[in-house]
């Protein structure tokens, strides 16, 4: 009987352990946590907020990684690195840069540019950035060229070539040919709230795709589309720059305005007129299921003043006089639109860009019969207008992106001019970028001849 | 007497083979799920999937509090890291790799800090106001909270971070 007895006790313990199971196998009240409540996984958290069969949260085992003064400084670091404190005095600078090297092979008789094979360094750019609290950052970034050794004025073509040989004293005085340093932008951002972050200093103007792109790793092609690259809205500019952007669900939408010194000899430091370059953008970008599409619209207008440093002369009667004259002074006014879509690997982005520009009469530069076809005289208006399409796809072989890009550019003094491009773009790595890319170039409707060329590139970024 | 005896003892042995019964069935793997977390005293509840994957791609998100949030990542073998970018992300470590590239050259921030040890990133995310990262369900500690996605809590049957 005992025994009995026993067994219907263990039964009726086992009864009810099944039975306070099935309680907690129960399907779970879907509904989430309200918002407020703290969802703090506690030892054993509420079994409904949780799958069926999931082991509660526990503690995460601390596995031996370090010391704990090791973790205690990494842990500083990264609260010190989040915070970004001005009162930090560890705060770091982002040191990092991108270089290229090409090798370009012309295909056939060329009568426009060099007709040799040639290898190029071309960009050496470096970059120093810092989050100098949460709500300020700065970016500096510096080329090193080794212009302006052997180059030829463009005014003056029949010149002598440039030679910066120097006597080295750290080699017994032998030639060391120095080179240059161009700052490609400096500025420094305020974050004030999404909707408005201002930008001062040097920037590049937030315009289309290319021109924001800006570095040879991040291009597709090898070079900038003639439209892009004779820069019909200033590549950079010196001043202040607005932006902000909106999001509603998964569209973007923003905005950048800029106030700069405008176009001008020495616009990075001194605006030779009264009258600041003014620009704009407007963009959307939508992620869905169609892909990532981004349209903009960007205008551009400013003022080019150039002067000849002033001659002051002494007047018996008003005295001190300063001959500040305008050499050259001409008004532009550039629109660009853009489209981008990427989707599955594809990518397709598309620019175009109408420049015009209209010198003062009094202001209006002689022009010494370079024209093709042209007398000397003085330089006309112009309108510039130019567009290129460029498609890719890619793949997963070494992330090679076979492209084809279409480039027209009306310069508006010579002909129209067409470029035919198709290559790789491999991406062995996210930081190495391989460009193999073949380009026909020709002119319309007069005697100026096209050219072909092959051109291969690497690129990298550190 | 007796026969209730025997009534409840057989009830309890059905019972338990009706439990034996049940582990041997075959049954529906449980989806894995990815929780994300932030420190205990952090005003942030919830964030939609799009605010999450904005703040990973390096924009700037505030929680409700204007508070910066600030993402952690963990070291970029570990298998939660690889499924947080294939399911939030929707890329590869290569395309990862690429996209950040590509924005420090246009001059935009990079990306989140990575943390090696899974510990140590709970400690800095317990530490670091507005700080959140991602952990796989059985490795939260009690001083992190669970962020909502999209409303949805881990366990959810629609929660959007299950794979």
């Amino acid at each position: 009987m005992s025994r009995l007895a026993a067994a219907n006790v263990a039964g009726l313990v086992l009864l009810l352990t099944a039975l306070a199971r099935g309680q907690t196998t129960d399907p779970a009240p879907a509904e989430p946590s309200p918002p407020g409540a703290d969802a703090a996984p506690p030892a054993a958290p509420p079994a409904a907020a949780l799958p069926p069969a999931a082991p509660p949260p526990v503690e995460a085992p601390a596995p031996p990684l370090q010391t704990d003064e090791e973790s205690a400084a990494l842990i500083a670091e990264l609260s010190a690195a989040a915070a970004s404190t001005a009162a930090s005095s560890e705060r770091s600078i982002d040191l990092y840069g991108f270089a290229d090297f090409t090798f370009g092979a012309p295909i056939g008789k060329r009568t426009i540019g060099p007709s040799q094979t040639t290898f190029a360094v071309g960009n050496l750019n470096v970059y120093l950035a810092s989050q100098i609290s949460q709500s300020w950052r700065s970016l500096i970034e510096v080329r090193f060229l080794y212009l302006p050794h052997g180059t030829v004025p463009p005014s003056s073509p029949n010149a002598a070539r440039t030679d910066t040989s120097a006597p080295d004293p750290a080699d017994v005085n032998r030639p060391v040919r120095w080179g240059g340093v161009e700052i490609e932008r400096v500025w420094v951002e305020h974050f004030i709230s999404e909707a408005l972050i201002l930008r001062i200093g040097q920037w590049l103007t937030p315009y289309g795709i290319w021109n924001v792109d800006h570095g040879s790793p991040t291009f597709i092609p090898t070079i900038r589309p003639y439209v892009i690259g004779d820069g019909l809205i200033p590549e950079r500019q010196t001043g202040i720059e607005a932006r902000g952007s909106v999001f509603i669900d998964a569209t973007k939408l923003g905005y950048h305005l800029t106030l700069s010194n405008g176009r001008g000899p020495i616009d990075a430091y001194q605006d030779m007129d009264a009258n600041k370059g003014v620009g704009g953008r407007l963009f959307v970008q939508n992620d869905s299921l169609l892909g990532a599409l981004a349209l903009g619209v960007s205008g551009y207008g400013g003022t080019y003043t150039d002067r000849p440093p002033p001659l002051v002369i002494f007047d018996p009667v008003e005295g001190l006089i300063a001959n500040d004259a305008v050499s050259v002074r001409y008004r532009e006014r550039a629109l660009a639109v853009d489209l981008k879509w990427e989707w599955e690997g594809w990518l397709l982005q598309s620019e175009l860009v109408l420049s015009d520009l209209a010198y003062a009469d009094r202001a209006r530069p002689s022009n010494p019969g370079r024209t093709p076809g042209g007398p000397p005289g003085f330089a006309a208006d112009q309108r510039r207008l130019g567009a290129y399409g460029l498609l890719g796809y890619r793949t997963p072989w070494w992330s090679t992106m076979p492209y084809l890009l279409l480039s027209q550019y009306d310069g508006g003094l010579v002909s129209n001019v067409w470029a035919y491009i198709g290559g790789f773009n491999l991406r062995p790595e996210p930081n190495i970028v391989l460009k193999l890319e073949y380009t026909k170039v020709a002119f319309d409707g007069d005697d100026v001849p096209g050219y072909q060329q092959f051109l291969s590139q690497i690129a990298w970024s550190f | 007497m007796d026969r209730r005896l025997w009534l409840v003892g057989l009830l309890g042995w059905g019972s338990l083979l009706s439990s034996w019964g049940d582990s041997l069935a075959i049954a529906e793997p449980e989806k894995a799920a990815l929780t994300i977390v932030t420190r205990k005293d952090s005003a942030l509840d919830g964030l939609t999937i799009r605010e999450l994957k904005r703040a990973y791609l390096g924009e700037r998100v505030q929680g409700p509090d204007g508070t910066l949030i600030v993402p952690f990542n963990h070291g970029s073998s570990s298998p939660e890291r690889v499924a947080f970018e294939r399911i939030v992300l929707g890329m590869s470590a290569d395309e990862l790799g690429r996209f950040w590239i590509d924005r420090k050259i246009r001059g935009q921030p990079g990306g989140p800090k990575s943390v090696p040890s899974a510990e140590l990133l709970r400690r800095v995310v317990a530490t670091v106001p507005g700080a959140i990262t991602y952990f796989a369900k059985t490795e939260l500690g009690a001083d992190l909270k669970v962020v909502a996605i999209d409303g949805k809590r881990p366990g959810h049957p629609d929660y959007p971070l299950a794979y």
